[in-house]
């Protein structure tokens, strides 16, 4: 493996964000583990992605805090999202001003009583993504790892917004027709956290899981997520990936020896929310 | 390190040269310890391991076990691998959470005073870079290394060619080591 190759394939990146296959990865040690200039890269980029969750993680939790003392689903949110949210808002006020010159006293009516629910709505909202946030951290805590110590899930997970949480069965092999799973997904939220619950084996080290679409393609996967001691491996999504349709969870556990086994599969049906 | 410069390095070790011992470990330590955190995830034991493997490639050198000494990067590599999966071999995931003690010696210790200054004004580096990037740029560097997706799925969601998801890591790469030795200066 040379520069050339190195540079062509942004191996430094992948290699920092765990994603080299077990070959790849063998050989650019071979190259890095003596090039001064390759060794800069990696700590370098490392360096750069564990700022970056650092600043995700950061602007979560003020969007959280500032969501909470405000009441409004707009304040305090990241600067990934501004320009989104710019245009969202605009296009509601823009059908407000139309609908209300149009329908008269009848739409302020109506609009009103909207209003009222969106804001009963958006109560339960926040009260059920700060349950999932803290039963989250409580997972990631059980899990015994850190988030500084290893590019892993449970950093991944640590620095995440709140999110809904869906508990998901095991799929059992012989099983037919529709997913016996079903998740609602709110339009809100930019994650979603699905708790997976199966029986664990000692030989595993740690765990992959990949989210598959009724095609069999993979839209996400995760590696290094660590198994705890008791209890169920929780992954969070970015909920943009799920349509209306039928998906697939497959987790498998990484041996000894390296080699990836299947552990535990999860099909559900995901029903975005109005 | 060259070929014929590592096949030169052993027959120093050989010829009972010291100062080719620590040329030897100056030269390797850092790459095998990147290489042992990321086989181990753990800070304390890629340590341990590192001291592992440097005894024992020095021990197969002066044994003259080390039979191409050209291929010294390779060698000392596939040692520090197979020490990592030695030990998880050895020890298993259940006994090491056994004891609530162990779970303590594992878990890093707080940040100190120092450590949340100096993420406070990485974090401030950080924030310049992404406001100096267009909004793709940092839709790029937050899916791939924040969300941790594949480097082919956001080429084909954002139409880019590999070479520009490429130059995208790399000028902000670049951009955030300037704005680093800032910091360190």
């Amino acid at each position: 493996m040379d520069h050339d190759y190195i540079n062509e394939h942004s191996v430094v990146a992948l290699y920092v964000t765990g994603k080299l296959s077990p070959e790849e990865r063998s050989g650019f040690e071979e190259h890095f583990v003596d090039c001064q200039q390759c060794l800069d890269q990696i700590k370098l980029t490392d360096d750069l992605r564990r700022a970056l969750k650092g600043v995700a993680k950061e602007d979560a939790a003020r969007s959280y805090n500032a969501r909470e003392a405000a009441g409004a689903p707009w304040a305090g949110i990241a600067v990934w999202q501004q320009p989104r949210i710019v245009a969202y808002a605009s296009l509601v006020l823009a059908f407000a001003l139309t609908g209300a010159l149009v329908a008269g006293v009848r739409y302020h009516r109506s609009e009103l009583a909207d209003a009222r629910r969106t804001s009963d709505d958006w109560q339960r909202r926040y009260a059920d993504e700060r349950r999932a946030r803290e039963t989250l951290q409580e997972q990631v805590e059980q899990s015994g790892k850190t988030p500084s110590q290893s590019p892993d899930q449970t950093q991944l997970a640590a620095n995440l917004p709140p999110a809904p949480l869906f508990f998901l069965n095991v799929t059992r092999g012989g099983e037919q027709g529709e997913p016996a799973n079903r998740i609602a997904v709110p339009p809100a939220s930019p994650w979603i956290a699905l708790s997976l619950e199966f029986e664990k084996d000692p030989a595993f080290r740690s765990y992959r899981a990949r989210l598959n679409d009724a095609q069999g393609r993979t839209l996400w996967s995760a590696e290094n997520i660590p198994s705890p001691p008791a209890g169920a491996i929780a992954i969070t999504l970015p909920s943009h990936l799920l349509s209306k349709g039928d998906y697939s969870v497959v987790v498998e556990g990484l041996t000894a020896t390296g080699r990836y086994l299947p552990a535990a599969h999860f099909a559900f049906q995901a029903n975005p929310t109005k | 390190m060259e070929a014929a410069q590592a096949g030169q390095l052993v027959a120093r070790i050989l010829a009972g040269e010291k100062a080719a011992e620590s040329e030897l470990v100056q030269q390797y330590s850092r790459g095998v310890s990147i290489i042992l955190i990321r086989a181990t995830g753990d800070h304390s034991l890629s340590q341990d391991l590192s001291q592992e493997t440097f005894q024992l490639t020095l021990e197969k050198i002066r044994h003259g076990e080390v039979r191409e000494p050209e291929k010294l990067s390779g060698f000392i590599c596939s040692l520090a691998r197979n020490l990592a999966t030695d030990h998880y071999r050895r020890s298993r995931w259940s006994e090491q959470f056994a004891d609530p003690e162990a779970v303590e010696l594992i878990a890093e210790t707080a940040p100190s005073q120092l450590d949340r200054v100096l993420q406070a004004e990485k974090s401030k580096r950080v924030r310049q870079l992404l406001s100096e990037l267009s909004s793709r740029d940092r839709e790029i560097l937050k899916r791939f290394y924040i969300e941790e997706e594949d480097k082919d799925q956001i080429c084909a969601d954002l139409k880019l060619s590999s070479l520009h998801f490429n130059r995208v890591l790399h000028r902000a790469r670049e951009r955030y080591r300037e704005l680093y030795r800032r910091l360190g200066s």
